[in-house]
Parts: structure tokens; C-alpha cells; sequence
């Protein structure tokens, strides 16, 4: 097992470095310049500062040099300044970072509470009107675009009736709060984007988790726990569920880099200054250290998340041992 | 009597309209008996072993008439609470698949302790059924997974936890089918040995006729969803009484005419969507007449505890055509 994790690493190490440079190439060759945003509207820049700005950056470079001398500094951590304001991009990434776990922590787990007791109930009363109205309802938030719900949740709960504010994550008089009312405000102003973005993700878990318990419940070990004269409860909670939670046990291992990846449609209509926010506003910036560390830190997730979801499959499915020589 | 079952009528679900395939059927087994109950594959046998507890799934079908009668209660009848109490207590089942009737995320030692009825000292009752089973080596590994076992000694799990309560009933559906001949041998022996011992009423379920002869007491032969011949073990094989059991027993191989082709009857099983009129074996039959398609021929009995569902049955053992071996 303890091997097993270790040749996983140094193979995910390797893959990391391959995304690493195909992001880098591809980030070049989009079409623009991080010069362009400074130069473009401004006609007093002249072609000589535009080069100057370029070599301050290191722009001027060939291309892989420029990818050495990035690769040299991501070995030791450091993803370098943003070309717009020239701060470390890792503190860029650090300050945003907690809005958007919190935001999409919340959701997933209301995701996962609401979504598997719907996916489970609909399976066992499968083509009941139950099932049916829960195929429906789920299907609403995954078909609905985002940004007009959230456009239309902002303009009855926030502007018609004021019930909850409609934009940012604090009130104008923040600073004045106490603690606990601090805490009240930012709760206040996340209701809105954590029920948007659980609403679009019920259907995902909650289908998959009623298609495993349906194909659970066909399995000859469902029909020897009723031979056995088990409560049908038993039947169904426990020796169905354990064996219908083994797929989504992928699922979540897989949705661990869009816990920090944010959302750059609903982090923009309801102004909150997440990782989404980041990424937009540095890709239109091509700012490009900020760009590859958004993307970087996404890439390590998303592998560390796949390496997450083989080690707890092997703990929950007894079938599965982890072999140690890859 | 332990178990009557009588007239019993099943209907499957097959888009959106229901398929008679239990077309009345009745079977009775006495306490301590083994009875076989024979047939190919889709006539209905695995239904009827389910339907003695309802185990058939509401998704699929259900039972429209008939009685089945344990201890002389009707099970169609019982509720919920009661009927889980004759099923793994009263009622137990051996299916035909060990390897996928066993829950493969639970430990054996788990998926026997809660058939227990009694809850202290299931450490020594499980060693108990184990070793009845002839799985004393594993009684320390508490820790063990189905996949661990081979497939004999998961049905000898299964075995085991179906004799666990020491039910008056065992429904052994196919038990051996899955598995390689020489284990079969071995799971047929040990259900003999458990028969015996505890006397055991069992229904065997099976297409296999050499085995239902080797292990039954009395014989039921099924085709599409009837019993088509009955009768004491010894009386099917010397004198069968239907063309369909007379071409099952003819197509076993056998060691003296090892060169010559299989005795197979020609044709297939008709499905429940398109059953003929009249018998609904006869357009298989070699001696079908223009009478067999007009009715379907009831269960008349041709000697005592012996019955057949063919018209012709005298006719053909009178005219020599079949001989009495």
C-alpha cells in the first residue's frame, strides 16, 4: 500500500510536468499580448515601451527558456509575480481561495445530502410518480443556466422582497459588525450562489447514485438478504447502499478540483471575488503566471483527487487490494 | 403434508402486458422428503421456488391465484412481519450462482451472523454451521471475504446459512449448476449427509436430470409453466409417461453408445408470448395427432401417485412404440 503510493506520486509527478508544459505552449500561442492591455487603448505607449515591458517580463525570450526559468521557480514553489500588479502570484491565489472552498464546500456537501437520499428513495420506488417527480425536479437545475437563475433568485429575494443581499460576500458596514455578526453577514450574502450551484449539481450525484442502487438492487445478493428473511431496511440500507456507494466514491475524488476551481459565471453575477473571478480576469489580462498558477494548482487537484478515489475505493471494496508493484 | 402448493398462476411483466408463465401448478412435499422439480430453462421452475416465500420481485411480476400452503398457512396471505420470520427460519434458499449470492462487501462471518436469531454466542454458533458444512478451516478467519473462497466452498456457505435455523424447508434452485463436476459431486454429497442428518424436506430445482434421480424422491417435470409429469422417482425413470420426459430421459448421454449423437428433442422451448393451443409440448412431440392441438390435456394419473398430461400416453405405451424399460 505505502509503495503503491509512492510509485503513484512519482508517476503523477511525471504527468504533472507534461501538463504543465502543454498548458505553457498553449498559453502562449493564444492570440495577445500581456503588453496589449497596457499599450492598446494608450497611443502615447510607444513601440519602444511595449518592448521594454516585454523584456521586463521576460517576454522577449524564446519560449521554452521562458518556460525553464518557470519551471525553475514552480520547483521551489514560487509562481512568480502577476504582470498587473505585480504581486506574488501565490498570494493572489491564497487570498481567494477561501471564498470559493467555502462557497463550493457548502455545496457539495448539500449536494451530497440532498442528492443520494433522492438518488437512493427514487430507486427503490423506481417508476413511482415519486421517481418521477424527482427526475424532473433535478433535471430543472441541471438544465437551468446559472446565471439566469441566479439573475432571477437576485431580483425576488434581493431586490423585490430584501430578504437576502444580492452581491459580494460582505455589507458596506462589515467592519463595524462583532464576530458573530460578521460571520451572520457573509453566511447571508453565500445563501444565493451555494443554492444556485447545489441546485445544477443535485442531478449529477443524485442520477448516478439512483442508476447504482437500481443495478445494486437486481444483484442475487440483494435477493439472498430477503431469503434470509432481512428486514427489508437491511435489505436496502445496508446491504444495497454499501454496494451502490462504491461508483460515487469516483465521483467524489473527481470533484475535488472544482472545490477550489470556482465558478466564473456565478462568481461574476454575484461579485464574488473567488477563484473563478481570478482566472477570468487573468486570462483576459493574459497575465500569464497568474494564468498557469490557477491552472497548475487545478491540475495537481484534479490528480490528487483520481489518487484519493483509488485508495478510498480499495477501503470500501474489499475485492479491491492495491497492488504494490505498478 | 409440509408444503401444498395449489393451482398456482404467475404473471410476469413483458411490455406492458403480463405473460402467464406459472399456468397452474400443483406440488406437495412431504416432511423429510426431497422432491426434484425438472425442466429447461425459462418454464417457470425457478419462479415457483421463489413464489414459496414471495420472493418474486413486484418489478416483475406477481401471483394471481393459487394457494401455497406451509404448515397448513397460507403464505400468499401472511403479512410482512410474518413472512420474514418463515423465510431463512422456516423457508431457506440455495441459489444457483454462489459467487453472486453472496453480498461481496460484507465478511461470510457478518453475512451468517445476522440470519442468527439468537444474537449471544454467534462466535460458536457460525463455528457450528461451518463445520456442519466442512468449512472448519475457515472458522478463525473472521475477517474473510466471499471472493477469498472457491466456488464450492461458497455454496457450502450457502448451504450452511440456508440449514443455520434448521428450516423445515429447503429450496435448492440449481445449487450445483455453476459449479465443475467434481465440486458438484461434493455439494450433492454434502446436502445428502445434511439430509439425512436432519432430515431435511428439500425441493430441488433443476435441469439436470441425472442429479433430481440421484437425489429426489419424487419427480416433477415442467414445460412451459405446467407440470407435465409426476411421480416417484423410481416410476419416471422405468416407466416415463410423457413424450417430454421420455425425450429428456433419452438424451442422456451414455457410456455405451459413446459414438452415436445426443438423443436431443427437436426444436426449442416455445416462449409464454406464443404458446400454442392445445398440449404445449405437441409441436415438438413425435407423436402428436390432430386431437393434441385442440385442448390442452389435463394431469390424469397413469398409476398411483403417478400422473401425466398426454392424450396419447396409453395409445403409445399400448401400441409399443415406447416400451416400459
Amino acid at each position: 500500500m505505502g509503495k503503491y503510493i509512492f510509485n503513484r506520486i512519482i508517476g503523477l509527478v511525471v504527468l504533472l510536468l507534461g501538463i504543465t508544459i502543454i498548458t505553457f505552449i498553449v498559453i502562449h500561442i493564444a492570440p495577445g499580448k500581456p503588453t496589449d492591455l497596457e499599450a492598446q487603448f494608450n497611443p502615447k505607449v510607444s513601440m519602444e515601451a511595449k518592448e521594454r515591458i516585454a523584456h521586463l517580463y521576460g517576454l522577449d525570450k524564446p519560449l521554452y527558456i521562458q518556460y525553464i526559468e518557470w519551471l525553475k521557480r514552480f520547483s521551489r514553489f514560487d509562481f512568480g509575480v502577476s504582470f498587473m500588479d505585480s504581486r506574488p502570484v501565490t498570494q493572489k491565489i491564497l487570498e481567494r481561495i477561501p471564498i470559493t472552498l467555502t462557497i463550493e464546500l457548502v455545496s457539495i456537501i448539500l449536494i451530497l445530502l440532498i442528492g443520494i437520499p433522492i438518488g437512493v428513495t427514487s430507486a427503490v420506488k423506481e417508476g413511482s410518480s415519486y421517481d418521477r417527480f424527482m427526475t424532473v425536479f433535478v433535471f430543472i437545475g441541471f438544465a437551468m443556466p446559472t446565471f439566469w437563475l441566479s439573475l432571477i433568485l437576485m431580483d425576488f429575494i434581493g431586490v423585490r422582497w430584501g430578504v437576502l443581499p444580492i452581491s459580494g460576500i460582505k455589507s458596506l458596514e462589515f467592519e463595524k459588525f462583532g464576530n458573530f455578526d460578521k460571520v451572520i453577514d457573509i453566511s447571508k450574502h453565500l445563501v444565493l450562489p451555494v443554492l444556485v450551484s447545489a441546485f445544477g449539481g443535485l442531478a449529477g450525484i443524485s442520477r448516478y447514485m439512483r442508476s447504482s442502487m437500481l443495478h445494486v438492487l437486481k444483484q442475487d445478493y440483494i435477493r439472498t438478504a430477503r431469503a434470509k428473511g432481512l428486514a427489508e431496511k437491511d435489505v436496502l440500507y445496508k446491504h444495497a447502499l454499501k454496494n451502490a456507494f462504491l461508483p460515487v466514491v469516483t465521483i467524489l475524488g473527481l470533484s475535488v478540483p472544482g472545490l477550489i476551481g470556482g465558478s466564473v459565471i456565478f462568481e461574476s453575477i454575484f461579485s464574488i471575488p473567488g477563484m473563478g473571478r481570478l482566472f477570468y480576469e487573468s486570462v483576459m489580462a493574459r497575465d500569464y503566471p497568474v494564468i498557469m498558477g490557477v491552472l497548475v494548482i487545478g491540475a495537481v487537484l484534479t490528480l490528487l483527487g483520481n489518487l484519493l478515489a483509488d485508495i478510498s475505493y480499495a477501503a470500501v471494496d474489499p475485492r479491491i487490494k492495491l497492488e504494490d508493484n505498478l | 403434508m409440509l408444503l401444498q402448493i395449489k393451482n398456482l398462476k404467475i404473471n410476469y411483466k413483458s411490455d406492458s402486458r403480463l405473460l402467464e408463465v406459472v399456468r397452474g401448478v400443483n406440488l406437495d412435499i412431504d416432511k423429510g422428503e426431497c422432491v426434484g422439480l425438472i425442466g429447461e430453462s425459462g418454464c417457470g421452475k425457478t419462479t415457483v421456488g421463489l413464489s414459496i416465500t414471495k420472493l418474486i420481485p413486484e418489478r416483475k411480476g406477481n401471483i394471481s391465484s393459487g394457494e401455497i400452503l406451509f404448515e397448513d398457512k397460507d403464505i400468499l396471505k401472511l403479512n410482512t412481519e410474518e413472512l420474514r420470520n418463515i423465510r431463512g427460519r422456516k423457508i431457506s434458499y440455495v441459489f444457483q450462482e454462489p459467487f453472486s449470492s453472496l453480498n461481496p462487501v460484507f465478511t461470510i462471518y457478518e453475512q451468517m451472523r445476522e440470519l442468527l436469531k439468537e444474537k449471544d454466542n454467534t462466535g460458536s454458533q457460525i463455528a457450528e454451521i461451518l463445520k456442519s458444512v466442512g468449512l472448519e478451516k475457515i472458522i478463525d478467519r473472521k475477517n474473510m471475504y466471499p471472493h477469498e473462497l472457491s466456488g464450492g466452498m461458497q455454496q457450502r456457505v450457502m448451504i450452511g446459512m440456508a440449514i443455520a435455523s434448521r428450516p423445515g424447508l429447503v429450496v435448492l434452485d440449481e445449487p450445483t449448476t455453476a459449479l465443475d463436476v467434481t465440486v458438484q459431486r461434493q455439494i450433492l454429497d454434502l446436502i445428502m449427509e445434511l439430509k439425512n442428518k436432519m432430515n431435511l424436506s428439500i425441493l430441488f430445482i433443476s435441469h439436470d436430470l441425472r442429479i433430481v434421480f440421484n437425489i429426489a424422491d419424487r419427480v416433477n417435470i415442467m414445460y412451459a409453466g405446467k407440470i407435465i409429469e409426476c411421480g416417484p422417482k423410481e416410476r419416471i425413470i422405468s416407466a416415463p409417461s410423457h413424450p417430454y420426459t421420455i425425450g429428456l430421459i433419452d438424451s442422456i448421454p451414455s457410456f455405451e453408445h459413446r459414438k452415436k449423437l445426443f438423443n436431443a428433442i427437436g426444436g426449442r422451448a416455445p416462449l409464454f408470448s406464443e404458446l400454442p393451443n392445445g398440449c404445449k409440448f405437441y409441436p415438438r412431440c413425435r407423436f402428436k395427432i390432430d386431437r393434441c392441438a385442440e385442448k390442452e390435456p389435463e394431469l390424469e394419473d397413469v398409476s398411483s401417485g403417478h400422473a401425466s398430461r398426454c392424450i396419447r400416453i396409453e395409445d403409445i405405451k399400448s401400441n409399443g412404440i415406447i416400451k416400459d424399460r
